[in-house]
């Protein structure tokens, strides 16, 4: 029997021991009453099976960690009642084995299906709403709900928005400014430049001014296919290398409270540093949030694997991971990190990296490290826009060291890559290149 | 009550009241689950997509005709599955499988991680518990899927499954008893018959 706390010793005077008996009385009371208090709250659940559990709502909720009340109340739960562990435990052991497979659209599919969507119902409908078609403004970037989620919630004044436009054509270099105008890019390395303002883009020497009621809420985007890249300036000087095959979204001018970008693909960036401002590079896999930095996001909708190599500065790193399933992991990189991401698994990993091998694309030098095969070539046929068959699967795993001079043409790269590897390569009638076992 | 619920219901207001950018909104908050869901049904992506966009054609055009609710999610869900099934059917002349349940529902797991894959017990463990849950009736795995996956209440589910909250409610006790019942018969291998009868008769 243990005393209330704060309560002296009385035992020493026996005028006292009355009273202390009193005390005991009150107190075996209360702890009756708050035992009672207990059972009345536990009430349902005092029965309860893992059947039960599994059966009830919040509970699920608390597994799916979707809801913050009922994660409070069942981690509560668990500690208060710990007659009620075993059952819970079965609950959860069994919740775990439903490890669906889940099925995921990419970010071009997602946009497709509006774009389809918009084209059908303004066709049946006579035109009758053509005014919409431009008013109409699509938040393409946040593809999750999770993301979107966190756009609502954070401030309704930060929407991204981009103007929709007739379907875009990718296999075109070309910037889409706020409006729908899209401007072609004829050069394979091409400049865009935005003055402070966001008025005015120069793209390679020529330049286009922008009406400025339209530079502040909707976005500009830049696609860049295969076999080209491109530079560009942002409004806040940051600077962007676009590396073949990639897409990048972003507003004329920044928001004062952050600076927000979307990638598809890949991209070098040299962000100028705003302490009041973070710079976040969002992607379908992750986000990467920094103050000044520079550092390379790499996230090809076709690669397995997200990654992200930190020159200088500091970056932070958040999956994406559906909030749903609670898998959301933040991750800080040093200097000379690099962060990979296994888009099927959901595992990540930090290590130490030569960066440069991971950004001397920028200067069209490609550098390897103990890289597959496989990974080279799809790097090479993303650079140079052609398609390269490894007709052995087995050939795809040599591993290659060294360096690669883009400027090259593609079969002077893959004449080296030849004299490293035992390899014979080929082009097709087509003009697609082939690679195979030498006889 | 989904993670953003109360949004979704809020933007399909402001749809009824004519904002397309709402729906979009609305859009990018279920493609991705619709998706997720309509892939349990039939293994042609295509004609999910194909359904995904239908469903959202037609909501625009019927705008007028439609009403208010609380629970976005239930409703697109009842819709694209009413759709993909109406599509199967017509293809293959089979008839009212919506409301006999007598449609395919592919449950599908991730695939178990290799290194735990070396571990015997455990994995005989994964495998006896996963052919009991594909054992499982399509109604009783949709049931599930909607309910650990996405956090559904039992009158969500009971609504897309063309059910009584009554009958949704002890057809997922059943099958959480029947999986229940594998597990428990791995712990206690001596009260194994026992348990599969008790299954049976639950």
């Amino acid at each position: 029997m243990s005393y209330l706390p704060g309560i002296p010793n009385f035992q020493q005077k026996t005028a006292l021991q009355y009273k202390n008996f009193r005390y005991k009385t009150i107190y075996i009371f209360a702890m009756l009453v708050l035992w009672l208090y207990r059972l009345q709250k536990m009430g349902k659940y005092s029965t309860y099976t893992s059947t039960d559990f599994l059966n009830e709502e919040t509970f699920i909720r608390w597994r799916l960690k979707s809801d913050k009340e009922a994660v409070k109340f069942w981690e509560n739960f668990v500690k208060k009642y710990p007659d009620k562990q075993e059952e819970v435990n079965e609950a959860i052991e069994i919740f775990n084995h439903f490890n669906f497979a889940h099925e995921e659209l990419t970010l071009d599919e997602i946009f497709t299906i509006w774009n389809n969507v918009k084209h059908h119902s303004e066709k049946k409908r006579n035109g009758g709403f053509a005014i919409l078609k431009y008013a109409a403004i699509f938040i393409l970037v946040f593809a999750t709900g999770a993301l979107s989620y966190y756009f609502y919630s954070s401030s309704q004044s930060n929407e991204f928005t981009i103007a929709e436009t007739t379907p875009v054509n990718f296999n075109e270099a070309q910037v889409i400014l706020p409006g729908g105008k899209s401007v072609p890019l004829r050069s394979k390395d091409s400049e865009i430049r935005y003055d402070a303002t966001g008025e005015k883009v120069i793209i390679d020497n020529d330049t286009i001014s922008q009406q400025p009621n339209q530079v502040k809420s909707e976005m500009n985007r830049v696609i860049i296919p295969y076999g080209k890249s491109s530079q560009l300036t942002l409004s806040d000087g940051t600077k962007v290398w676009l590396n073949a095959g990639s897409q990048l979204m972003y507003p004329s001018v920044f928001s004062s409270k952050q600076r927000e970008v979307l990638l598809i693909g890949e991209a070098f960036f040299e962000v100028v540093k705003n302490e009041t401002s973070p710079f976040i590079v969002r992607t379908d896999q992750a986000d990467v949030e920094v103050l000044g930095t520079r550092f390379d996001v790499s996230a090809y909708p076709d690669d397995k694997i997200f990654q992200t190599v930190l020159v200088s500065g500091s970056v932070s790193v958040e999956t994406r991971k559906e909030g749903m399933l609670g898998r959301k992991d933040k991750k800080v990189l040093e200097p000379n990190q690099m962060y990979s991401l296994d888009k099927q698994s959901g595992v990540n990993y930090v290590h130490r990296v030569d960066v440069e091998i991971y950004t001397s694309w920028k200067e069209g030098m490609f550098n390897c490290d103990k890289q597959d095969l496989n990974r080279v070539v799809r790097k090479l046929e993303r650079y140079y826009n052609k398609k390269i068959h490894i007709k052995d699967p087995m050939l795809g795993s040599y591993k290659i060291s060294g360096k690669l001079d883009l400027k090259n043409d593609i079969s002077d790269v893959l004449d080296v890559i030849q004299a490293f590897v035992p390899i014979d390569w080929g082009k097709q009638k087509n003009g697609d290149y082939f690679i195979v076992k030498p006889n | 009550m989904y993670p953003n619920q109360n949004l979704d219901s809020m933007l399909w207001k402001d749809f009824l009241e004519g904002s397309e950018s709402a729906l979009s909104k609305i859009y990018l908050n279920n493609v991705n689950d619709l998706f997720a869901f309509g892939c349990k049904f039939t293994v042609d992506k295509a004609l999910v997509k194909d359904c995904i966009q239908e469903l959202f054609v037609t909501l625009i055009q019927t705008r007028t005709r439609l009403s208010e609710t609380n629970n976005v999610k239930g409703y697109l869900f009842t819709a694209i599955k009413r759709m993909i099934i109406r599509e199967m059917v017509r293809s293959s002349k089979l008839e009212n499988i919506l409301e006999s349940g007598d449609y395919r529902f592919e449950i599908g797991f991730e695939n178990i991680d290799p290194v735990e894959f070396e571990n015997d017990n455990y994995s005989k463990k994964i495998l006896a518990v996963r052919s009991a849950i594909e054992s499982l009736t399509s109604r009783q795995k949709e049931a599930l899927y909607l309910k650990f996956y996405f956090g559904l209440s039992h009158k969500e589910i009971a609504e897309i499954l063309h059910l009584e909250e009554q009958s949704s409610r002890s057809l997922i006790s059943r099958a959480i008893q029947k999986v229940r019942s594998v597990l428990k018969s791995d712990k206690k291998r001596i009260s194994k018959i026992l348990f599969v009868v008790f299954a049976r008769h639950s």
